[in-house]
């Protein structure tokens, strides 16, 4: 992604069943960007998987992959690092 | 990723395949969409299978229609609430994320439907009318559910070639220990540093350098070259390469994340991020789409209601076919599905486009802007000419020269004696190296003083050769050549020429931006005699010379500001400023350090023909958007209104009795028709040369 925040900011790509269309993803996105310490997310309607950019100070993949959750979606981490 | 199949504790048979898993995770990637597509087929088989007999019931039933009714309802009830529960689980979601999707419509649609005919079938009485419309909410979701199926099928076989790419990645490697003693270990257990084996036919396991012996390497499933690389000692070789001839060893160079491969698989998947203009503006459509169709839908039914005085059920159908023909789905497709195969098939040829929004740009370029020196050229000098212009021949002229320069660090020095290598010519050992600052060097050679240098080296010498000028030396500089006079015992005995070589593909690479409406301008540090005798050898007409490194940012600006969508190539590390500051950056790849580069987009391999593919690609996949943006908006803008009454007039109030059907057969079809028409893309070839 283009803007990489400074500081601790890690990217998780969470594969995400179901999310096959756009509506989903705007979603999704929305409800990750009210998670604190989320900077970017950016998705992938066509390979149903989700970028996320965040703080590892401030939230975790266990609170993203919970709040994917939330939307209805069931998600897996697919790529770390 | 390997498993040993033994302890493998995850397994999953797929049509008659086993498969091994390394993790949980793995697993359940691997089976989601195969699971998803198997729950489908149920769902669709079970609907398909009910909405016989209901067909059947409301068309000519044999029963009394008050049984009818009755049975009717029973069978409609399960499709209805049980098969079709995937669209008020999705509403449910949609109400809690605030944000309208498809489901919504067509729970409200089918819903709309199936209530309204259970209430005449249960409370007769309250409507004024007596006919149900079972059949409409079974077949609306038959046809639905059998319109996803379509799309998962044509979904994962747009997203194949990405699959394919990370499947290239090598599983095992044949690691030498300390102790000289090769193993067999799973890829993930080789480290930076480890010394491996490739055996002619095997896969190189992550990208490494050759420590021992020669070998040809087929790198066409990353850089899409078809013709195998001659890899030597202290050459790159990329991981999931294929080594065809020789034995190499190999130190392991970069591992796991950093290889080139998963450097371009991660490319890949990001580009797919809809960060392009054209698809945000579709997202943002997407997003108000759902509550606008409500409102038009319900505010269509009410007028019919009102104004039309046709009774109740026709309001109803005229709300359930226009919930159920809107499809915010194939609009927001549209991009995506192209831009996923535009940029798989960039990347199978070698060209990586980092985003759509590089993509949209790169389909807009007018004008490619090369940077000379290292781009159109090797970047180094060479050995063109070789004149003699005394009494001994040509190959003493480079013998001399040669052997002058043995030991060398100059650039030039390096050329002359890597030429002399190339041609054979056995050299002698020089005696009493002397550099006469700026203008060349001096040693003496078998007993005899040779003398290198530029003419002005002549011009100050010992005076002797005062007054030397040969026409042939001057037309050598009149081509753009770096013109080295020996001199042996105070005589002329010849000169070399010398010049960067322009890369091979630099002529055809120009020729095809030419052929597909492209301007081609060079830019170059050299002085403008150098600069034409260039341009006119790659078959460029407009270059600006004398350009300092600093200066490159500013030409593409002006040619900007002349109106110009501009793609700069050049190094992604010497041109970072420029590239940036064009509308396109396109770095010729450097190595094995893709993600690095600077630029929109990356040419894998260093073959310039890949900038005309890449504007050519992103050309088709622009337009393949559009065409999907425009069957996208026609299913939705034109249908909107035939579904909400405007056929009336025409064919009497009897054709919305069927019109249901159609829009659920329309929106089934809507987004298969713009992911089969992504898949064209796929028979993109890049132009013969």
């Amino acid at each position: 992604m283009s803007e990489r925040p400074q500081g601790r900011t890690k990217r998780v790509v969470f594969s995400v069943a179901g999310m096959d269309c756009v509506t989903c993803s705007l979603a999704i996105g929305k409800r990750l960007r009210k998670l604190d310490g989320v900077k970017d997310v950016g998705s992938a309607v066509m390979l149903n998987k989700v970028f996320v950019d965040y703080d590892d100070s401030k939230t975790d993949k266990a609170s993203i992959k919970r709040a994917i959750q939330d939307a209805g979606y069931s998600s897996y981490v697919s790529a770390d690092g | 990723m390997y498993v040993d199949e033994k302890t493998a504790e995850l397994r999953a048979d797929v049509r008659g395949v086993t498969y091994y898993f390394c993790s949980d995770a793995c697993m359940r990637e691997f089976l989601a969409p195969e699971r998803e597509l198997r729950r489908l087929e149920l769902e669709v088989a079970a609907a398909a299978l009910l909405s016989v007999p209901v067909l059947l019931l409301t068309y000519s039933s044999p029963l009394p229609s008050r049984a009818s009714d009755y049975l009717l309802f029973a069978l409609a009830t399960p499709v209805q609430l049980v098969i079709g529960r995937r669209f008020y689980r999705g509403t449910l979601d949609s109400l809690r994320n605030r944000m309208g999707n498809m489901d919504v419509l067509i729970a409200l649609g089918t819903s709309a439907a199936w209530g309204y005919s259970s209430v005449v079938t249960f409370a007769p009485g309250l409507l004024p009318s007596s006919a149900v419309y079972f059949d409409t909410s079974v077949v609306i979701i038959t046809l639905i559910l059998s319109g996803r199926f379509l799309e998962h099928v044509t979904k994962s076989r747009a997203s194949a070639a990405v699959r394919k790419l990370v499947d290239l990645r090598p599983t095992i490697a044949h690691r030498v220990d300390q102790a000289g003693a090769e193993a067999e270990v799973p890829i993930e257990q080789v480290s930076a540093g480890d010394t491996l084996v490739v055996r002619p036919g095997e896969n190189v396991p992550v990208d490494s350098i050759v420590l021992e012996g020669r070998s040809a390497v087929d790198e066409s499933m990353i850089t899409g070259e078809s013709i195998p690389a001659e890899k030597s000692p202290g050459d790159e070789v990329m991981g999931a390469t294929i080594n065809l001839s020789g034995l190499l060893r190999l130190r392991a160079d970069r591992v796991g994340q950093d290889t080139a491969l998963s450097q371009i698989v991660r490319l890949v998947e990001e580009a797919q991020v809809g960060r392009a203009p054209i698809q945000r503006l579709a997202d943002r459509i997407a997003s108000y789409f759902v509550p606008v169709v409500v409102l038009a839908a319900a505010a269509a039914a009410l007028s019919w209601y009102v104004l039309g005085r046709i009774g109740p059920a026709f309001s109803v159908l005229v709300f359930v076919s226009v919930v159920v023909i809107s499809c915010p789905c194939a609009l927001g497709v549209a991009t995506p599905a192209a831009l996923l195969v535009g940029t798989s098939k960039g990347a199978q040829s070698g060209v990586l486009i980092k985003g759509g929004e590089y993509l949209e740009r790169a389909g807009r370029v007018d004008t490619v802007v090369f940077d000379k020196t290292g781009t159109l050229t090797v970047g180094k000098p060479s050995v063109t000419d070789v004149v003699p212009l005394g009494s001994v021949g040509a190959e003493e002229v480079l013998r001399l020269a040669a052997s002058v320069e043995q030991g060398s660090e100059h650039p030039i020095g390096l050329a002359i004696v890597d030429e002399a290598a190339r041609r054979g010519v056995q050299l002698s050992a020089p005696r009493g190296f002397e550099a006469l600052a700026g203008r060349g060097v001096k040693a003496t050679v078998d007993g005899r003083t040779v003398t290198l240098g530029n003419r002005r080296l002549i011009d100050e010498g010992d005076g002797s050769l005062e007054g030397y000028s040969d026409p042939r030396v001057a037309g050598l500089e009149q081509e753009g050549k770096t013109a080295v006079v020996v001199v042996s015992d105070g005589k002329v005995v010849g000169a070399l020429a010398l010049a960067d070589t322009v890369k091979p593909s630099a002529r055809a690479a120009v020729d095809s931006l030419k052929r597909i409406g492209v301007r081609v301008v060079m830019l170059t540090g050299d002085n403008a005699r150098t600069a034409a005798a260039i341009a006119e050898r790659v078959g460029i007409d407009r270059y600006l010379a004398e350009v300092l490194p600093q200066q490159k940012e500013e030409a593409v600006e002006s040619l900007q500001r002349e109106g110009r969508v501009v793609a700069m190539v050049g190094d992604g590390i010497n041109d970072a400023p420029a590239l940036a500051k064009a509308d396109v950056g396109i770095a010729i790849g450097s190595g094995t350090d893709i993600a690095k580069e600077t630029g929109g987009i990356v040419l894998i391999r260093d073959d310039l023909t890949g900038v005309a593919d890449a504007i050519s690609l992103s050309r088709k996949t622009l337009s393949k958007i559009r065409e999907n943006l425009f069957w996208a908006f026609a299913y939705n803008v034109v249908l909107i209104p035939v579904a909400a009454g405007a056929l009336v007039p025409f064919f009497g109030i009897g054709v919305y009795n069927v019109l249901p059907f159609l829009a659920a057969g329309a929106m089934a079809l809507s987004s298969v028709t713009v992911l089969s028409n992504s898949l064209l893309l796929f028979r993109f070839r890049p132009e013969p040369r």
